[in-house]
């Protein structure tokens, strides 16, 4: 074994230098928060229902208009 | 090769289960600041810098292909936080200051003067010399892996490799020779 290559061994003994309990917790914390996903914008629902509305109050017009000269 | 926990992990993210991430975290969090702490010396900077990086895997890592390598990812995460952060405050690199306060190996024993002779000199090295050397030898990483964080040809890689350890051999023969001599080294 070369000196250099019992450096690289020695250099794998290096002790690991794990975060404090509170920096884990704080972490953890702060990472699940992130990966939740994101509740959907009140604008954006009321968007979506007012859309959702208008096209039904239109197919309802259609039908009877439909029917009216049917 | 890619460790078999990984592929949980990663399906994990992939429906954002938060155990995808206790997982990665469990696995990996202390390797990952053990090398940030290396390149900062700097308890707090090395403890954001993890932050950031989790954080990232927590925003990303439903993106991440099922045979992706999570380990090297959240080192490649971690090492672009850190030049991010150099460049924001460029006085996080190691000054003379910083190198003449570093501790000098006090320890007892034979394998912990060893131990504490190569931290020190790893400290004194060029950043790039050192994250190579954090990279391969003491995280194991492959050549490869190192070589595609890096941007690097495997052959480049092993060249730079094979100066960095030239490098860290010749600062451990200089801490070695005059122990309890003040630095006269300056980083790159």
């Amino acid at each position: 074994m070369t000196q250099s290559d019992s450096v690289l061994e020695g250099l794998s003994k290096l002790p690991v230098l794990p975060p404090s309990g509170s920096v884990s917790a704080r972490i953890k914390t702060m990472t699940s928060r992130r990966l939740a996903p994101r509740p959907l914008n009140p604008l954006w629902a009321v968007a979506i229902a007012g859309s959702a509305l208008c096209y039904l109050a239109w197919a309802l017009q259609f039908v009877s208009a439909l029917v009216r000269h049917g | 090769m890619i460790p078999r926990g990984d592929f949980e992990i990663v399906s994990l993210l992939a429906r954002r289960d938060s155990r995808g991430l206790e997982m990665a975290y469990e696995n990996y969090a202390a390797r990952v600041r053990s090398f940030l702490y290396r390149m900062t010396r700097r308890d707090d900077l090395s403890d954001d810098l993890l932050q950031v990086t989790f954080l990232k895997l927590a925003e990303k890592g439903a993106e991440l292909r099922h045979d992706s390598d999570v380990r090297a990812w959240l080192f490649t995460v971690a090492r672009n936080a850190y030049y991010d952060s150099l460049r924001l405050s460029p006085e996080i690199g190691l000054t003379d200051e910083h190198l003449n306060a570093l501790p000098l190996p006090t320890k007892e024993s034979d394998a912990e003067l060893m131990l504490g002779d190569l931290e020190d000199a790893l400290a004194h090295l060029r950043r790039q010399d050192r994250e190579l050397l954090l990279l391969i030898g003491v995280e194991g990483l492959s050549h490869e892996t190192v070589a595609t964080m890096l941007h690097v040809q495997p052959a480049t890689l092993r060249q730079r490799l094979s100066r960095a350890r030239a490098r860290l051999l010749s600062e451990l023969e200089r801490a070695q020779a005059p122990l309890g001599k003040p630095h006269e080294r300056t980083s790159a």
